[in-house]
């Protein structure tokens, strides 16, 4: 499918299906990542969005269908493999290290993106290069004051943070976020849209979130996701006017009524 | 801003944010006992060294537990492979000590690849019994193969060598114990070396969440392997260790019996903290003797009454209690 493409897309997905027994969960889904994408997926709840990171990220393989990032194959790739290819993602419920601390958390993306997770010899906390980059990561969401402490005593806001943390550390080229802002406060939001903006240019990013105003504020394409299937795809304005896509999802949440 | 002049660098509040075994007073105690035993309980030398193999043999399945997550219940086979081995290369090979170590130390390293590859790709109470089944068919082996391990007699009428051409293992077990406490110093050193390590936060991170270690790029099952054959080495070298300063070995050294007995010493002290091992190993040993020297028919009962009181009342450990104790005593005290 790349062949001829100047730069191979960051993420390209055709024809995907997934089905679990009977429920078909992903319906022919096709779409691309160009680097620097900023795509956010939205749909209502049990739309599949998070089914499609799951097959994108080989926590699921899919029926049908192929997945290549930058050009590679990984449709049957390890989940290791598509990761040091340059996939990342955090997680809808967060999945982090809960007995450890907040900055070992961060240290072993770090340690596992520096490739010296093999190494049996020379403390972490006396690597300046770790160190550095931990204190780097946690300065950028500022919960650097949560360092020592272990994540399972941090509020669910404040782990939707180190998600993002752990991710970012593995510098990736394709970042999948699923439900970046989910409980997080008001405030916080709006920081984590900030760091969002700030994210390096040339990485492509595509969020789930149910906050539209994030959604509208970040992504330049959408894609609307409905019972398994794409229901539209376009830039943000044509997806605001979109009268089906507001009949199923914005505004007025339709969503009950039409499975009745 | 004044107390920025103040202030540690900001680094610093994130490397104390990592687990580190840190070598303490308590660590200085502990081979204070260790030397003071030689001089003032020399009778009880065999005791000692006894204790001191249970340890090694504990702190190797700390790593596999309580670092890696590994749920081994049939850690006896490396003991007893290491054992075997040892007696095997004396009889066969050298009566040279060291290098009998390191052979028994091999031999259950190579066991430790065979078995991982058969046991690191599934979890929980399928690893707990797959464990069981290798262990009890390795039982079932050595029981057979009388030629190699002696079958129920046991193997024996090995000589070894004095230590470094120098030191006579002598009747009273005095070599003997210097021996174990040097064998336990190294072991307890490339533990601690190991635990603290990029390598040692990886296994924690497995042990913990291994599909999210998965999802950072980490090839878990490799990792995993690696850890079990360390542990399985050093399991190696203690059952080595044993065959060297008691000049027999039997099967028991591969039962279940004592797969049992070293988890329990685990649970007493403490599990993945390095420290659980020394003080649950001894606790376990001195406990089960001078219980056996009492009632000779009802001494298990003392070690399961003990067990269970320890996990109602102290289910991290006794070290934890240890711990809580040294921080009331010196408030000024940081958590490590
Ligand atoms: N492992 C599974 N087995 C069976 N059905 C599943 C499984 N995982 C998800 N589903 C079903 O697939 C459908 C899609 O779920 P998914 O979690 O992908 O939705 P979503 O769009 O992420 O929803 P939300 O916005 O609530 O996060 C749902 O009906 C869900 O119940
Ligand atoms: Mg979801």
């Amino acid at each position: 499918m790349t062949v001829g493409h100047e730069i191979a897309a960051a993420l390209e997905v055709v024809g995907l299906h997934k089905n679990f027994g009977a429920l078909r969960v992903a319906r022919d889904i096709s779409f691309t990542l160009e680097p620097g994408a900023r795509h956010a997926l939205i749909g209502p709840n049990g739309a599949g969005k998070t089914t499609l990171v799951n097959l994108i990220t080989g926590v699921l393989r899919p029926t049908s269908g192929s997945i290549h990032l930058g050009g590679v194959d990984i449709t049957r790739a390890r989940l290791e493999r598509r990761v040091v290819l340059g996939l990342a993602r955090t997680f809808q419920i967060s999945s982090l290290f809960l007995p450890l601390s907040v900055a070992e958390n961060v240290a072993l993306a770090v340690t596992a993106k520096a490739k010296i997770d093999t190494q049996p010899y020379g403390p972490v906390y006396r690597r300046d290069a770790i160190v550095a980059e931990v204190q780097r990561l946690l300065a950028l969401f500022e919960i650097e004051a949560t360092a020592q402490r272990r994540v399972a005593d941090l509020a669910y806001g404040q782990r939707r943070l180190v998600e993002l943390a752990l991710a970012l550390a593995l510098k990736p080229k394709v970042l999948l976020l699923d439900e970046p802002a989910a409980g997080l406060p008001k405030r916080d939001s709006e920081r984590l849209l900030e760091i969002l903006m700030r994210l390096p240019a040339e990485v492509a990013v595509l969020v789930i979130e149910h906050d539209m105003e994030l959604v509208f504020n970040f992504a330049r394409r959408i894609t609307v996701m409905f019972e398994g299937g794409i229901l539209a795809e376009g830039s943000v304005a044509e997806i605001r006017r979109d009268p089906q896509v507001r009949d199923v999802y914005l505004g007025h949440r339709r969503d009950h009524e039409m499975a009745s | 801003m004044a107390d920025l002049a103040i202030a540690p660098p900001r680094s610093s509040v994130i490397a104390d944010a990592f687990l580190r075994h840190r070598l303490s007073w308590s660590d200085a105690l502990i081979w204070l006992v260790g030397i003071a035993v030689y001089f003032v309980a020399s009778e009880y030398l065999q005791l000692a060294t006894q204790t001191v193999i249970m340890i090694i043999f504990a702190l190797s399945l700390d790593l596999a537990i309580g670092y890696g997550g590994i749920e081994s219940l049939g850690h006896a086979v490396f003991f007893g492979t290491g054992a075997y081995a040892a007696g095997s290369y004396a009889l066969y090979v050298s009566s040279e000590p060291i290098s009998g170590l390191v052979a028994g130390g091999l031999a259950a390293a190579v066991l430790g690849i065979l078995s991982g590859l058969l046991i690191l790709r599934v979890r929980g109470l399928t690893q707990v019994i797959l464990t069981l089944a290798i262990a009890t068919m390795l039982l079932q082996v050595a029981t057979t193969a009388k030629s190699i391990t002696g079958g129920d007699d046991g193997l024996t009428g090995y000589r070894i060598a004095p230590i470094l051409g120098q030191f006579e293992f002598d009747l009273y077990g005095h070599t003997a114990y210097i021996y174990g406490l040097v064998i336990l110093a190294v072991v307890f050193l490339f533990c601690r070396v190991l635990v603290n390590s990029p390598f040692g936060l990886t296994v924690r991170g497995i042990r913990d969440n291994p599909l999210r270690m998965r999802l950072l790029g980490v090839p878990v099952t490799a990792r995993l392997l690696t850890l079990y054959t360390i542990s399985a080495a050093l399991a190696g070298v203690a059952g080595a260790l044993s065959a060297q300063v008691t000049g027999l070995i039997g099967t028991d050294s591969l039962s279940f019996l004592l797969s049992g007995n070293v988890l329990i010493m685990l649970i007493l002290g403490g599990i993945g903290r390095l420290s659980g091992a020394f003080l649950g190993a001894t606790v376990f040993v001195v406990v089960s003797d001078r219980a056996a020297a009492i009632d000779p028919f009802n001494w298990l009962f003392v070690l399961g009454a003990m067990l269970i009181l320890a996990v109602r009342f102290t289910p991290s450990g006794l070290t934890v209690v240890i711990d809580r104790l040294v921080a009331r005593l010196s408030p000024g005290a940081r958590r490590t």
